[in-house]
């Protein structure tokens, strides 16, 4: 009778990651000629981690810049001065305040002074002033279609881009477009409510580059939001709570987005 | 240390498991990084001693304000993924990795992070975990095959299937 060995799949984690040790390795590849289970076993372990790493870099994109740590140690200083429980962040910069510190920083300083904290982006922007919008805001407003359409006209202009065949998405009740404007670029504004009068805007601004990026559905402060780049345009869904109501809208106003052309 | 910060902070996402308390978690880290500059020996390596700090002051910050983070789960949209690639089967197959990645529970996600992601030995993410290298062996078999299921089987993928030590 043969007996085939067994390997745990930390073992075969190992062996994976060329961590396993010379002795293992040699148990496990003269295993593999013969024990077919044991390739299944790696196979349910086997991942492609160069994949992994290209995704996890897209995340290094997302990081804040560096902060002024000077500006934070100031206010940490001010916080233990008045003997004021620190906040999550100033807990830490308390400790070993002082000469200590102040050597640390001259060490440091020359490294951190390019850093400035990083203004609100332009979803942050829109998302303050769609937080502002109440069920009310919207009510008197409703367009005929050639009023719609030549408020159309006038965003599509000043956008560069013809968005005047705007789809109508279920559940989405036109109400009004305009031309609104963020860091010297027009940002459109097209405010839609959904039956229950929950105001939601989809906004559009120029991107920084024609990349294209798939929707993703966020939560932006506590309004359910999605966001998506196609053709050098960035769009931004928001309004309400209902992540997966504003998810399905956003859905169809990404495929939308594809038909959207110069003007 | 700006050319670690992106690193960092990417690493108490990791930890933490939302954006704005890896924000604090980074800039935190920072500042204590400064008051400690005395202790860092020259010749080693930053991002390490960055890396095991930001542990260190996350664990003492849930010590004392005993932070829930429940199983650390991250949804897609606090990662705020970007991708360039028009293709949309690849964005949706980016999505779902990295939301298995992210609904792992915190120590598999750290360790996928340390080693898979940053490159470190077995050794490197135990010291920076401050954890034994076997939990690290645990923690990356279990977290493999939550990945394994969300990665589509590509003939073109390279994976690491038959790269043990051996060749």
């Amino acid at each position: 009778m043969i007996h085939e060995a067994h390997f745990t799949d930390e073992q075969l984690t190992a062996y994976l990651d060329g961590e396993a040790g010379e002795n293992l390795c040699v148990a496990i590849d003269a295993a593999l000629e013969t024990n077919d289970a044991l390739a299944d076993q790696i196979a349910a372990l086997d991942i492609d981690k160069s994949a992994l790493t290209t995704l996890f870099s897209t995340v290094l994109d997302d990081a804040p810049a560096m902060p002024d740590l000077k500006k934070q140690q100031k206010q940490a200083t001010k916080a233990a001065n008045k003997n004021v429980r620190p906040s999550f962040l100033g807990s830490f910069a308390l400790i070993g305040t002082g000469i200590a510190a102040g050597v640390a920083m001259m060490l440091f300083l020359p490294d951190l002074l390019p850093a400035q904290p990083k203004a609100p982006g332009w979803k942050a922007v829109v998302a303050s002033y769609q937080s502002l919008y109440s069920n009310e805001t919207l009510m008197a407003k409703s367009p005929s279609d050639a009023e719609a359409s030549a408020q159309l006209a006038v965003v599509s202009a000043a956008l560069g881009a013809d968005i005047s065949q705007l789809p109508q998405v279920q559940g989405l009740d036109f109400k009004r477009a305009q031309v609104l404007g963020f860091n010297g670029k027009p940002l459109i504004q097209l405010a839609f409510t959904r039956p229950d009068g929950t105001p939601v805007a989809l906004c559009i601004i120029a991107a920084k580059s024609n990349d294209a990026k798939a929707m993703v559905p966020e939560t932006i402060q506590g309004m359910a939001a999605a966001s998506w780049n196609r053709d050098g345009l960035a769009y931004l869904l928001i309004g309400g709570d209902q992540g997966d109501v504003t998810a399905s809208e956003a859905q169809a106003f990404e495929a939308w987005a594809g038909t959207v052309s110069d003007t | 240390m700006n050319a670690v910060f992106p690193r960092l902070w990417r690493y108490c996402m990791a930890v933490t498991g939302q954006r704005d308390w890896a924000d604090d978690l980074a800039q935190a880290t920072c500042l204590r990084a400064i008051e400690q500059a005395d202790k860092f020996e020259a010749g080693t390596h930053l991002d390490r001693w960055m890396f095991r700090m930001a542990q260190r002051v996350w664990l003492n910050e849930l010590r004392s304000r005993k932070v829930r983070i429940g199983k650390g789960v991250v949804p897609v949209e606090d990662v705020d993924l970007r991708d360039d690639k028009p293709d949309s089967e690849t964005n949706i197959f980016a999505r779902d990795v990295l939301s298995q990645v992210n609904a792992l529970p915190v120590g598999q996600r750290q360790s996928v992070l340390l080693v898979y992601v940053e490159g470190f030995s077995y050794k490197e993410a135990a010291n920076i975990m401050e954890i034994p290298i076997g939990t690290v062996m645990s923690r990356l078999a279990a977290a493999r095959r939550v990945i394994v299921a969300a990665m589509p089987k590509d003939e073109d993928q390279k994976t690491d299937a038959g790269k043990g030590a051996a060749e």
